[in-house]
């Protein structure tokens, strides 16, 4: 995002001060929706893990 | 433990099994190239890239009020009795699985398209909920008796819920973003071919209860935004300061709210110029559903910050 140039210091902000949304999102997989077996979470787990071996 | 001397050979000599998945692996490639198999599969490759399913004539015919489901069901297990016979110690070369109550062969998977044949133990079932993915289902009952319950959730949120009873030559598509077939009980063994399609840029799947139709708990409806969150909290941790700018990008642009709120959040902790700016221009959004959340967020760091105010104002002169 290109900003304009600003001389102010600004405060940084804590991660932990800004608030989630109201309904929280679960990862992909979290919800076991069918009756049956389900290893959307060992996908995911394998793509994290090819994104930082 | 009793090991059967058949198997217990195997660990002497390993070739007898690796012969018996070869045969299974010649079995499914002389499948996939049969006549009536792959006008079948070159269909579904359309299908998962986005073609509209009467635009896949012989993959709709699986699913059409004709037999073709059950033929095409039929041969494939004729196929595969056959090579069981004769290497009972092959594995199929199916992705499957089996729970207890339910098994799931997927005989084949193209782009956000997958066609598999599923058969459902006989018993009664119960769920206190129901679930709802952004894909299509279409399920062409092959064998069996049950009774099932299709549920519809209506715009203003009612959960509406039909009795159904499902048997051979049934036929069933469900727009699953708000649709959902739930089988109660099933009588004979319910095998039912399926094909499913998930939406190119999925929604959030939704989990309701069923007695009052409340929100449960709802999760990515696609691996790419829960592996892009993962990245986010990943370069957030890692305090890559230089990942602010697409962080502040990905929070106004669209997406999963879900995504763009946590990169919203990262944003602001990494660099608080790109994350605010990134803000404001949310809250001044109000068709965008993180207006909302967006404004608060805003006004509560300018009461603990002021100075973020003259940033604002600077930036809107700017």
């Amino acid at each position: 995002m290109n900003l304009p140039s600003f001389d102010l210091s600004l405060p940084s902000i804590d991660l932990s001060a800004l608030p989630d949304l109201s309904h929280l999102t679960g990862l992909f997989g979290s919800i076991n929706h069918v009756v049956g077996s389900d290893d959307s979470i060992v996908i995911l787990a394998t793509f994290v893990y090819e994104a930082t071996p | 433990m009793r090991v059967d001397a058949a198997i217990a050979a195997m660990r002497g000599d390993r070739m007898p099994q690796r012969r018996a998945q070869a045969a299974m692996v010649v079995a499914a490639d002389a499948w996939r190239a049969e006549a009536r198999v792959a006008p079948i599969l070159a269909d579904l490759v359309r299908y998962g890239s986005g073609a509209e399913l009467a635009a896949c004539p012989s993959l709709a015919r699986l699913f059409d009020s004709g037999t073709e489901g059950a033929r095409f069901a039929g041969r494939f297990c004729a196929v595969y009795s056959a090579s069981l016979m004769d290497q009972p110690f092959g594995q199929l070369p199916f992705r499957h699985g089996f729970d207890g109550a339910l098994s799931t062969l997927l005989l084949a998977r193209a782009g956000n398209a997958q066609l598999a044949l599923t058969a459902l133990e006989p018993g009664d079932y119960h769920a206190a909920s129901v679930t709802f993915s952004d894909a299509v289902r279409h399920d062409a009952v092959v064998a069996g008796e049950a009774w099932a319950r299709a549920t519809r959730r209506s715009p203003d949120g009612l959960l509406v819920h039909r009795e159904i009873r499902v048997e051979p030559e049934c036929r069933l598509t469900l727009d699953l973003s708000h649709e959902a077939l739930f089988v109660s009980r099933v009588e004979r063994r319910l095998v039912t071919l399926r094909l499913h399609r998930a939406a190119a840029e999925p929604d959030t799947m939704r989990e309701y209860r069923l007695a009052d139709g409340a929100l449960l708990q709802q999760a990515a409806g696609a691996i790419r935004h829960s592996r892009q969150e993962m990245m986010l909290a990943l370069l957030g941790r890692m305090k890559r300061r230089e990942a602010a700018p697409l962080m502040a990008e990905i929070a106004v642009r669209q997406g999963p709210d879900s995504l763009r709120w946590e990169a919203l959040r990262e944003a602001l902790a990494l660099d608080t110029a790109q994350g605010f700016a990134a803000l404001c221009q949310l809250a001044r959004s109000p068709l965008d559903p993180l207006a909302v959340p967006a404004g608060g967020l805003r006004a509560q760091l300018i009461e603990a910050h002021p100075r973020l105010r003259a940033f604002e104002e600077a930036r809107c002169l700017g």
